[in-house]
């Protein structure tokens, strides 16, 4: 039987064989970690690989190569991005080739520690946050799917570190959001690693007016992290790329989470969940509860 | 200086440390609210993790902090009142540093005695001593065994033995460390060179060939290789690289306040991001792989065109902290010609 990464290479070729594709975005491996790779009809796809360390959320990629025919792999997490991206009017469906591919829910790099011996076979104490709330793990929308599909277990309810971070006094709380802020080195690789964040230019780089200053400071830093949660109210679709890439390990979508709970909870809304889904900020029903502003 | 070799039993470190703390403003790797090691002051060698993992930011930022003041004012009427920055008052001691972060110091000293003489960064250059603690085992992605950077400007360095630290000292400022503390510390008559090499042999942090100084030859016919599209387009353009890295010294200068009171400061900046030199002019570099380029070929060709040295000591922290783990270290082999294979495979024009 071809394993998923045979399958993967062989659909890959004949995409560009088939010249359905100008470019493919998936993973490849090599010295020890899963990256992603850019790929064109001229590129080797021997080391594209699928595995528990596929952790970049492809769609990032997107917007850069927009107006090309591009192929990439989907999980759930870049569907869901899709979906939004899509909505929001910033990829063309139809120059899309979605391939599809059993997650089998990817790994807390925070935890794996040096030489951890079979990656396939370890549980959930070793998953990614998200992949514990995971709505499908077979990628709805594929146009190819490769590999066997898997089921999905039911998702997993709760924000096990928000709900930490709200049962501390109003005190406690910024105390820790202080000591977390005051980590923030100001890479803007949160910003930079999410899907989402996809403007031309950024608040944080306008200097007339400077919405903010660029010294790096606890206050600074909080002012930055919170204007970003903001602009991805029910947009965020909880991928947590923004807290695996910190390299000072801020745990920066507890931020989003706050939002995404509100949506869910007021509006029955979950970002990005069809392709028919709307943002959630540009829609008005009639029975919108407005128990915040009346 | 002739190097000098003494013996630091392990138990007496603790002692090493508090009393250094009475002369010295000591800076240790301690744990942060995260729990990520991190250079910093701890009150207590309770704290103090002196092991040779390496924390994720470098320790550039004591000669080169990430925010610095370069002047206060305040406008009364129509004086206004300028004010330099303050002068740190201790001279630092970085206890326990690693010797990749160590021996970057002299490597970025080049460009900050260059044209213009850069004080606030030179006076604590001068101000600090250093106490490098050497790895016992390479780290996940580090490469220091393939690049040839000078060590002897490192004031001190310890060697994790059987039983004891072997101490090489090897300039001025260590010299001075060891006398004031010279009771903790005991001649050492063995071989100390050739206890050095066992251990690094070991460690696995002796150099290997080819060093990565042999790929600028190749380099500099690369610069219009077809592959630097397609191998570094996965870059998001974010700083970590240059962040963490300790050689990378970019630097932005910034104005905060308003025309009655405020600074000028500067805050590091890189040349990855997009923004990267559009305030005096613009971005020249268009591509992300042209930005990723500049930096790879200013850390293996320009600089060392320029200065001498490799602007890089192998520490590997731009590819354990890399989002998209891009690989410097492989694309210099690459590019350099000194291996065919691309990282990823994903060579472009087979």
């Amino acid at each position: 039987m071809a394993t998923i990464r045979e399958e993967l290479q062989a659909a890959v070729k004949k995409l560009f064989d088939d010249d359905k594709i100008d470019y493919f975005v998936g993973y490849a491996e090599d010295y020890g970690h899963t990256f992603p790779a850019i790929l064109t009809k001229d590129s080797d796809p021997s080391r594209l690989t699928f595995d528990r360390k596929s952790y970049d959320n492809l769609a990032n990629f997107l917007p850069e190569l927009r107006g090309s025919r591009v192929g990439l792999i989907c999980k759930q997490c870049e569907v869901r991005t899709l979906n939004v991206l899509a909505a929001e009017e910033q990829v063309e469906r139809d120059k899309l080739v979605v391939v599809g591919v059993p997650c089998p829910a990817m790994l807390d790099p925070r935890k794996l520690t040096e030489g951890a011996a079979d990656l396939d076979s370890l549980d959930e104490s070793y998953w990614q946050e998200k992949c514990r709330r995971c709505l499908e793990r077979n990628t709805p929308l594929a146009d190819v799917f490769v590999g066997e599909r898997v089921s999905t277990p039911t998702p997993a309810e709760g924000w096990p570190l928000l709900e930490e971070v709200e049962k501390m006094s109003a005190e406690e709380r910024l105390a820790w959001w202080r000591r977390q802020m005051s980590l923030c080195i100001r890479c803007y690789a949160c910003r930079l690693a999410c899907p989402l964040c996809y403007c031309h230019q950024c608040f944080v780089e306008d200097n007339k007016p400077q919405w903010i200053d660029k010294s790096v400071a606890p206050e600074n830093n909080l002012h930055y992290h919170i204007i970003r949660a903001v602009h991805l109210a029910g947009r965020c679709i909880e991928c947590q790329e923004c807290s695996r890439v910190c390299p000072v390990g801020i745990p920066v979508d507890v931020l989003n989470n706050v939002l995404s709970r509100d949506f869910a909870e007021r509006f029955g809304y979950v970002s990005g969940e069809t392709a028919e889904t709307q943002p959630a900020l540009t829609r008005y029903e009639r029975d919108d509860k407005e128990d915040f502003i009346l | 200086m002739a190097a000098e070799y003494y013996r630091l039993n392990k138990d007496k470190v603790g002692e090493l440390f508090e009393r250094a703390r009475a002369d010295y403003d000591v800076v240790a790797k301690t744990r942060d609210a995260n729990g990520n090691l991190v250079y910093g002051r701890p009150a207590t060698f309770d704290d103090v993790a002196f092991v040779d993992e390496q924390p994720p930011m470098s320790a550039k930022a004591f000669a080169l902090p990430q925010t610095e003041t370069l002047v206060r004012y305040e406008r009364e009427d129509e004086k206004i009142r300028a004010e330099g920055p303050e002068a740190e008052a201790r001279d630092v001691l970085l206890f326990g540093v690693n010797i990749c972060d160590a021996a970057a110091f002299d490597i970025i000293d080049h460009v900050f005695k260059w044209d213009y003489l850069d004080d606030p960064y030179l006076g604590r250059r001068a101000d600090a001593t250093l106490f490098a603690l050497a790895c016992a085992a390479v780290q996940q992605d580090c490469f220091c065994d393939r690049i040839s950077y000078a060590e002897d400007g490192v004031d001190t360095v310890a060697y994790p033995l059987e039983g004891y630290y072997l101490v090489k000292v090897q300039t001025e400022k260590g010299r001075k460390l060891v006398e004031r503390y010279h009771d903790l510390f005991d001649a050492e008559d063995g071989d100390a060179e050739a206890a050095i090499n066992t251990f690094r042999e070991k460690a696995g942090t002796a150099k290997k060939e080819p060093l990565l100084e042999s790929a600028r030859a190749g380099l500099e016919k690369a610069f219009e290789h077809a592959d630097w599209e397609i191998l570094a387009s996965t870059c998001i353009g974010c700083g970590i690289c240059t962040y963490t890295c300790p050689t990378c010294h970019c630097f932005d200068i910034q104005d905060e306040g308003s025309a009655i009171a405020g600074r000028r400061l500067r805050t590091w900046d890189h040349c990855t991001g997009r923004t990267f030199t559009a305030m005096p002019a613009h971005q020249p570099r268009d591509r992300q792989y042209k930005r990723y380029r500049q930096r790879l070929l200013h850390k293996f060709w320009y600089y060392p065109e320029r200065f001498g040295p490799l602007l890089c000591t192998g520490c590997g922290r731009c590819i354990t902290y890399c989002p998209v783990k891009i690989n410097i270290k492989e694309l210099v082999e690459y590019f350099g010609g000194l291996k065919d294979t691309p990282p990823g495979g994903a060579r472009h024009g087979k």
